[in-house]
């Protein structure tokens, strides 16, 4: 029955807003009262996030919501409970925005298998960047509803603005945004509440809106550049150029398709069967359903495409695909839900219930088995660092209160010792190391008052790599040929592999580690050609 | 039970459940993990008695305790009855101060008491917890229980009642005596009593804190008789009257600096909000009041009584963040509960604004404290496990109570999990273990308990607790085996570093903080000649 007015707020989207909330809190309520992060969190969970922490990244707006809500600490719990309430909100803007008729049941529902989806995990694995991924997934939605209706100068702007802001929060989504434009295109074009000439007219509308706002993302990543002498060679910020982007699109329009078959092991095989039913059914009521079946292939084939933009635009999506693909998920997934929820057959009504509930019960088991993994493997990893810490005091060399530099030769696959869904062997943002290469160093005594890590060393991509990092002493002199000689001796003829005792070598400058056998002898070189360099 | 009194029941049921609710949200951390302070070890494994609090004159803190748990400390239990009891003491306080009938106003005022971060000073020791909580409520109970009649039956109960508080936590006091004045306040500013009616009323209160008082005294003296008491905490020291009287100058500019002493976690912004409300509400009542120096006098008394605990006690700079406590709650109420009476639109709706920004400041606040604690008590466990292991790894150790062990310093790690400039040497960042009492608990998850005598040594000072009472008395025990004292010289001055540890068949020195220990180790050295 729908609801008009200012009662609609208060009778049927707060309370929707309130139950979807308290769910998602009993379903991740492991998690909700665990504290566990990734390797990108040790800093910020002491020092916290200033606004000007993703400069590095141009990411300029992307810490906003978590200076201004938490002013940029990084709290257990409560950092959850925000997130949990900003993808209810989410799954709530997108189920109006995409025109699903205002039925409770339905709603919840949709809300539920969007937000309950074992995929949501991937936005909680980096804690720092949890509320920022949710939050500007909002306000895209809310920008989307702005911008509909009757078009104005003052709204142009204001969207090219937003999309100015939301590209510098977390660019990929904007698959997200684009798949749930199309999506509710496509829905109104069905529905025929809109006309061809007005979809394009819209599209355009936001599409230049979008151009404009990549341009002041672009400029404002110029000034970084030029001005703060920021260097922007990361795999995250380059971009393809329009002729590769052209090029692009059947292999994405293919891989798009492979994506969506293909098993994802940690998601186990039941979400592929769950996506590719969903989409395989609402893409044949689309065709089905509208009055021009070209025009409706073509936007399905859209919203295909729509949703590989972050593919598209980015030159190095495959690093972090995993991530990436959960915003063009959730958009298909939105999309598709918002059509079959739409069913008008009794059966079809029954069959889509009976199918969402079985989904969602399937979900829910999934989300308890991933918190249970991710629990014990980030215990389990603490418990590794703690060994081998407790390894140095026994050195008699060894000083908190030192200067060294650190270097350990590879680190345990985790990822081998724990099984999800009954796989192995993954390696994505839901389950990863919890420290980067260089790290283990600073994060062996990350429990401790005082750390005597001062520069950390690396070996990755067969390069050595020094890495700095302001917030250690940064004291570190290298001074020495006995040490040269010590570190080779240990390097050539004493070391073994981790547990043994003679993995682990400590001077007074030096601290390595060799934690994995064929790491360590394919790489022991770079460290004695770098040594080389101190004579 | 009439009908008029079960709708007045569902009335304060109402905020009484909503809070309930709210508070444990925000606490929700800290209710599903379990950590715990420094004093808390032996409380956690064996129950409390009403006897465990004799030594610092404590006589009735553990009564809550043993009634409600049976001496234990449960997790979950422990915190949600105090927070039940903390938003009980709200809502008394409310009733006491007159805050205006109706949800909001009583929400926001309970929400203001229990979600202030200032609260984590009691949640620091586990084992306190509920009976700061408890007698606190008592206290404010019993104020408004005597003040409803001059019925002598009334008189006793606040008697006996402020006696039973005195020997829960005498601080608390300073919760009765800034309400009491409060009240009088209000009750002045809104002409329902004259200045003659206030002295009046000044004098019953006083004359049952008089009665308290001398009950405390006698209880006192028996128990420094009967050799109870350890006579030289810092906790008993108390001023004499002229001690007190060279101080009140200092006193009364402190009772008005008060609101701007920022503390670990509560920094200038919490003090600026906080002072904002008192400032406006004691100006809003100057204008309302019939005469201004009255007035002013009623004011000036109310925060100088704010500071009764530091009045009286010689050693409050032990402990002055949790002294602190219960005057500034008694005197925010107070300026809370004027605000909450305006009618005016406007400044409702300052007031709502204030509300959303100080209880959001509050609840972030309150997580951030709860993420350094744990943090803290997990790296402090990891240290633990490793000195433990370097004992247990020494080949002449043996785990038999028998040994003496000395310990400079100990490492407060929770201060590695926040960036503060009002860093406090304060509850909240206290390390996991204290100075006396390392070693047992060090060995905390053993059966045995290694030491018969642990002395922590910090601050030129040597913190002796012994576990054994009867080895502590024998000469004998003391009686050193001369290569022992070469060796541990030796160590001392050679090999000690920081997180050493030296073990031979009589002694355990460990050294957790290196200035403590070149400060102090000549202390030892001088101990150990004796």
């Amino acid at each position: 029955m729908k609801k008009s007015g200012k009662n609609t707020y208060k009778d049927f989207y707060f309370p929707l807003f309130w139950k979807s909330w308290l769910i998602f809190c009993l379903v991740y309520s492991f998690m909700l009262f665990q504290f566990w992060w990734g390797n990108h969190d040790w800093e910020p969970l002491i020092y916290g996030i200033h606004w000007s922490d993703g400069l590095f990244e141009a990411r300029y707006s992307q810490h906003l919501f978590t200076v201004i809500f938490l002013n940029g600490q990084i709290l257990p719990t409560l950092y959850i409970i925000i997130s949990l309430a900003l993808l209810a909100l989410l799954c709530l803007l997108s189920a109006d925005y995409l025109c699903l008729p205002r039925d409770e049941k339905k709603y919840l529902l949709f809300i539920l298998l969007l937000g309950c989806s074992p995929y949501t995990f991937v936005l909680f694995h980096y804690v720092f960047i949890t509320v920022p991924m949710i939050m500007w997934g909002s306000v895209i939605i809310l920008l989307l509803k702005l911008s509909e209706g009757l078009h104005s100068l003052k709204k142009w702007l204001l969207s090219i603005l937003g999309f100015a802001f939301i590209l510098g929060g977390y660019p990929p989504n904007i698959s997200f945004l684009t798949t749930i434009f199309c999506g509710r295109k496509i829905i109104t074009y069905q529905s025929r509440k809109q006309t061809l000439k007005q979809i394009i007219f819209d599209g355009t509308f936001l599409g230049s809106a979008l151009a404009l706002g990549f341009v002041i993302n672009r400029l404002i990543i110029y000034i970084l550049t030029a001005y703060l002498g920021l260097n922007f060679d990361m795999y995250n910020m380059r971009t393809s150029s329009l002729f590769e982007m052209v090029q692009k699109i059947p292999q994405e329009l293919l891989n798009a398709f492979i994506d969506i078959i293909e098993s994802h092991q940690d998601l186990g095989t039941y979400y592929t069967f769950f996506i590719v039913t969903i989409c395989i059914g609402s893409f044949t009521k689309i065709i089905k359903d509208s009055p021009n079946k070209v025009a409706a292939v073509i936007g399905v084939c859209g919203l295909i495409l729509a949703s590989r933009v972050a593919y598209l635009v980015s030159a190095n999506a495959w690093y972090a695909k995993f991530r990436i693909g959960y915003w063009a998920f959730f958009g298909l997934s939105a999309v598709a839900l918002s059509i079959l929820l739409n069913a008008k057959q009794q059966i079809v009504k029954n069959l889509i219930f009976g199918l969402s509930l079985l989904t969602l019960f399937y979900f829910i088991r999934t989300d308890f088995e991933i918190e249970k993994t991710v629990s014990y493997k980030f215990n389990l990893e603490r418990i590794y660092h703690k060994h081998i810490e407790e390894r140095f005091f026994d050195y008699p060399k060894f000083d908190i209160n030192g200067s060294y530099a650190t270097l350990n030769f590879g680190y345990p696959d985790f990822l081998s010792h724990v099984c999800l869904n009954g796989c192995q062997n993954f390696n994505n943002e839901i389950l990863d190391n919890t420290i980067l290469p260089a790290d283990l160093g600073y994060v062996l005594f990350w429990d401790e008052v005082t750390s005597p890590v001062s520069l950390k060393f690396a070996v990755w991509g067969k390069s050595f790599w020094k890495v700095t990092d302001p917030i250690l002493k940064n004291d570190w002199k290298n001074d020495t040929e006995t040490n040269s000689q010590d570190i080779n001796m240990w390097l050539y003829l004493q070391s073994k592999t981790y547990p043994s005792k003679e993995s682990i070598y400590i001077d007074d400058k030096y601290i390595l580690m060799n934690l994995d056998k064929s790491f360590f002898n394919q790489n022991k070189g770079l460290l004695s050609r770098e040594l080389e360099k101190y004579k | 039970m009439t009908h008029i009194q079960k709708n007045n029941l569902i009335f304060y049921l109402k905020p009484f459940l909503w809070s309930f609710g709210i508070s444990g949200i925000v606490y929700s951390f800290m209710l599903f993990q379990f950590w715990w302070g420094n004093h808390d070890w032996e409380h956690i494994k064996k129950s409390m008695n009403l006897l465990s609090g004799l030594y610092e004159i404590r006589f009735s803190q553990h009564l809550p305790t043993v009634l409600f748990l049976d001496g234990h400390i449960l997790p979950i239990i422990v915190i949600s009855l105090s927070l039940a009891l903390i938003i009980l003491q709200a809502i008394l306080m409310a009733k006491y101060l007159r805050v205006p009938e109706n949800f909001k106003s009583y929400m926001i005022f309970i929400l203001f008491i229990v979600l202030n971060p200032y609260l984590f000073i009691f949640f620091y020791y586990v084992y306190i917890a509920l009976p700061l909580s408890f007698w606190g409520t008592c206290v404010v109970a019993l104020l408004y229980i005597t003040e409803k009649s001059e019925n002598k039956k009334y008189w006793l109960l606040g008697g006996i009642g402020f006696f039973l508080a005195l020997g829960s936590y005498p601080p608390n006091m300073a919760l009765a005596f800034t309400l009491f004045m409060a009240k009088r306040c209000l009750n002045y500013v809104n002409r329902q009593e004259n200045l003659k009616e206030i002295i009046k009323k000044g004098m019953m209160f006083l004359s049952q804190i008089a009665c308290a008082y001398v009950g405390f005294s006698l209880v006192r003296k028996y128990l420094i008789q009967a050799d109870l008491v350890n006579t030289g905490m810092y906790n008993l020291a108390i001023r004499s009257p002229q001690e007190i009287a060279n101080h009140l100058p200092t006193d009364i500019l402190e009772s008005v600096t008060q609101f701007f002493h920022p503390y670990t976690f509560l920094d200038t912004t919490y003090c600026i909000l906080l002072a904002i409300i008192f400032i406006t509400a004691i100006s809003i009542a100057y204008c309302k009041a019939s005469n201004k120096w009255i007035y002013v006098a009623l004011i000036l008394i109310l925060c100088v009584v704010s500071r009764y605990a530091f009045i009286l006690s010689a050693r409050s700079d032990m402990a002055t963040v949790r002294m602190e406590y219960w005057g500034r709650l008694g005197v925010y109420a107070f300026a809370l509960s004027i605000l909450l009476r305006q009618s005016k639109q406007w400044i409702k709706n300052l007031i709502l604004l204030w509300t959303i920004i100080t209880l959001s400041l509050f609840i972030k606040t309150d997580f951030e404290i709860q993420k350094v604690q744990y943090l803290g008590f997990t790296a402090g466990r990891k240290h633990q496990s490793r000195i433990q292991e370097s004992i247990l790894r020494h080949p002449t150790f043996e785990l038999k109570p028998k040994y003496i062990s000395y310990t400079f310093g100990a490492i407060p790690f929770r201060e590695r999990y926040y960036q503060d400039i009002y860093h406090t040497p304060e509850m909240i960042s206290y390390a996991i273990y204290h100075i006396f009492g390392i070693v047992s608990n060090l060995f905390w998850e053993e059966r045995i308990t290694p030491t018969a005598i642990e002395v922590g040594i910090e601050g030129r000072n040597l913190w002796h607790i012994g576990i054994n009472e009867d080895k502590w008395k024998d000469k004998a025990y003391w009686t050193d085996n001369p290569e022992n004292m070469k060796n541990i010289r030796f160590w001392l001055y050679n090999e000690a570093k920081y997180n050493s540890v030296y073990v031979d068949d009589k002694y355990i020195i460990m050294v957790l903080d290196l200035q403590s220990f070149y400060k102090n180790r000549e202390l030892l050295t001088l101990k150990l000649d004796k």
